[in-house]
């Protein structure tokens, strides 16, 4: 034990208290030289990840891909055996064959106020295809229905979450003639409007 | 400088040593610097929410880099090393072993906080604390998140070998005659602190590897766009970082328990209690993790359980502070430093304690969430209680580190500038809180009534505050070099053996 009577009592002294602060400063003084030459190029808002990898998808990562859709496949196949009537496009996969009647999201459609679909209401012709694209910066869906109070939302379509500037599709097939009031489901401010003739 | 085991050494000798007191005292140091590093962010924070707009801190993601960095620097940088700190340089001693059971992997898990340290703040990710997903996997900005990550890493690995070190000196290492209901109740909290953290942290250590994964895209735990929750995160999270909050508290509870006994000229008044209450809070601290999650939309059965299971903290919390208060009835107390600082710590711990309980309470829940009053709430536990004790503690250590005492009028007008602004601060942020303002916000409208005014009161408490830790710094600093030559057998004059460690029976 060092309180024994016999060790002698070593006091600090201000020589080796300047050493000791001299080292703890120059420490601090090279993270300082390090971290405030690269402060921006840390807080640039890098791209996610989710979004560096569908650019140019290298051969192994379509697997993943793949796998995203087969996911959301099984989630819009449950949707269908539930009862809905209408077929629906498979979000963040890539759109098959010729686009068909445009429907943008606006790119600042997630501030409330702002507009946001465009059109907001939408006429197509009974079967013809829907293309939505998103040109916000945040993911957004496009669902049937008034809101997600609404009991009856996605039964008719929904194209779940589009990432952004990507586009998903939308089959009317199914639709009867009539009108469709449609709404963001992670913005369910965003609203707008299907006619089908 | 220091405590010197035979001879002065040179210093790099000091700093690559494995001997206990060398690194107690080089975790001490790194934290008092991680202290004031995360203080002065504190201030930077404060100073831009003195006034509506945007002033100090152009950037809103700046901001949110500051309070992140804010947070962890606070917590794994300043509470959790000062304890271990404190525990190497003591527990030893306390349980008359002439080391730690492992010295060289004491130094490896002293170490690896440099490093950690060095990740967090080259880094400077704003993903929060918490760094909750979506946010943390989907957008957080490249390289500082992931830095964020293995520092964070890193740190838990340090604080799991500090453990295991600490659990295996005191049940193996300990002196033959020393029975376990003999030693000190400051190796009790670190015993109860080193088993919690075996048991806590490995959860968070690996969803921090679940994080790192899904930030890749090869992983969708938490991202809901692959079919993964985001909820899960904040069990796990929380489930580490509930018995974590007790990881910081037990610490200074111990040490108020060598504080006050000494300081009031009288024996502990029940050993039992506290050591019960030390095991009954290292339990109960499992089963209330989800009452950080209220508002994600668990079922009213999961919302219940865990309500009742932050309640059942409060009697064991009780058990400290009422023996504490028992200690000190009656006694002479000589209010030095530590023990100003202790008194109001426990005063303060009461607060915080008081406004947990509001907390738990279902329906309140709702009210105070992602508020300023939660953050009132644990700035109070944080810095009142276990920041004040701690402070406490670095006066009555300093004598015996440095040979030397500190100038105590300095020490007493710190207590009473750093009390006062933590009122100030954080009392103030709860009403705050009830007044409706948000967390974790760069900007506010000066038009809503009271906002500004408590926005204002808050901003200079945290100055007080500041300003009182830099007394503390020139004092310790001063002192250390030319400080008056300390008596080392009772450098506060109680009357007794400054360093006696032996349990004494109590009076009945």
């Amino acid at each position: 034990m060092i309180t024994d009577d016999e060790s002698p009592i070593i006091r600090t002294s201000s020589k080796r208290v300047m050493q000791g602060i001299l080292i703890v400063v120059i420490t601090l003084a090279f993270g300082a030289a390090i971290i405030v030459p690269f402060w921006h190029t840390m807080s640039h808002n890098a791209p996610a990840a989710s979004t560096l990898k569908s650019k140019g998808p290298p051969p192994q990562e379509t697997g993943t891909q793949t796998s995203i859709g087969t996911i959301e496949g099984k989630v819009v196949n449950q949707k269908v055996q539930s009862g809905a009537n209408a077929t629906t496009g498979a979000g963040g996969a890539a759109t098959a064959g010729p686009p068909g009647k445009p429907l943008t999201i606006l790119q600042g459609a997630s501030v409330q106020g702002s507009p946001n679909f465009n059109p907001d209401t939408l006429t197509v012709k009974k079967g013809e295809k829907i293309t939505v694209t998103n040109k916000d910066t945040l993911p957004h869906t496009v669902t049937s229905g008034t809101g997600p109070a609404d009991p009856n939302n996605a039964k008719q379509f929904d194209t779940s979450i589009i990432e952004a500037g990507k586009t998903a599709d939308i089959q009317t097939t199914n639709l009867s003639p009539g009108q469709y009031p449609f709404f963001c489901n992670v913005h369910p401010y965003m609203t707008g409007k299907l006619v089908v003739q | 400088m220091v405590l010197e085991v035979k001879q002065p050494r040179p210093m790099w000798e000091i700093l690559f040593s494995t001997h206990h007191t060398d690194i107690g005292l080089l975790y001490m140091i790194t934290s008092i610097t991680a202290l004031m590093m995360g203080g002065a962010l504190a201030l930077a924070l404060r100073a831009e929410l003195f006034l509506p707009g945007l002033q100090i801190i152009q950037d809103p993601s700046a901001f949110n880099r500051f309070f992140t960095v804010h947070g962890t620097t606070m917590l794994f940088l300043w509470a959790i090393p000062f304890a271990a700190g404190v525990g190497n340089y003591l527990i030893p001693i306390m349980v008359r072993y002439k080391d730690m059971a492992w010295p060289k992997l004491n130094a490896v898990a002293f170490w690896m906080i440099p490093v950690g340290a060095a990740l967090v703040w080259l880094g400077f990710s704003d993903t929060g604390w918490t760094a909750y997903p979506p946010y943390s996997i989907i957008r957080a900005p490249g390289p500082a998140a992931e830095m964020w990550i293995f520092g964070l890493k890193i740190l838990g690995i340090s604080s799991i070998l500090g453990s295991i070190n600490f659990i295996v000196t005191i049940l193996k290492c300990r002196h033959p005659d020393l029975s376990i209901m003999r030693i000190s109740l400051f190796a009790w909290s670190i015993l109860s602190i080193s088993f919690m953290t075996i048991v806590a942290v490995p959860t968070f250590a690996a969803s921090l590897i679940m994080l790192y994964t899904d930030r890749l895209g090869i992983s969708g735990f938490f991202n809901p766009a692959m079919g993964g929750d985001p909820i899960a995160y904040q069990h796990l999270f929380w489930f580490t970082f509930h018995p974590e909050v007790y990881i910081f508290l037990l610490p200074a509870v111990g040490m108020l328990y060598e504080i006050i006994p000494k300081f009031s000229r009288k024996p502990l008044f029940s050993y039992q209690s506290g050591v019960a209450a030390f095991v009954l809070l290292a339990l109960i601290s499992f089963a209330s993790w989800a009452h950080h999650m209220f508002a994600t939309g668990m079922s009213f059965t999961e919302k219940t359980v865990f309500m009742v299971g932050t309640l059942a903290a409060v009697p064991a919390s009780a058990m400290h502070v009422f023996n504490w208060i028992a200690t000190m009835w009656g006694g002479r107390i000589k209010f030095s430093a530590p023990m100003l600082f202790g008194v109001g710590g426990i005063m303060l711990f009461f607060a915080s304690g008081a406004g947990g309980v509001v907390n738990t309470a279902l329906p309140l829940d709702f009210i105070t969430h992602d508020s300023y009053w939660v953050v009132g709430h644990f700035h109070l536990i944080l810095m009142g209680t276990v920041s004040l004790t701690f402070t406490g503690f670095i006066y009555y250590l300093f004598p015996l580190i440095t040979g030397r005492m500190y100038n105590e009028r300095a020490a007493q007008i710190h207590f009473a500038l750093a009390f006062v602004g933590v009122i100030f601060v954080f009392m103030t942020q709860h009403l705050l809180g009830l007044h409706g303002m948000p967390r974790r916000i760069v900007d506010y409208d000066g038009t809503i009534p009271g906002w500004l005014i408590m926005n204002q009161i808050a901003t200079i408490g945290a100055w007080v505050a500041g300003l009182s830790f830099i007394i503390m710094l020139v004092n310790l600093i001063k002192s250390a070099g030319s400080g008056k030559e300390a008596d080392m057998k009772d450098p506060f004059q109680i009357g007794e053996e400054y360093y006696d460690y032996r349990r004494r029976e109590p009076h009945h």
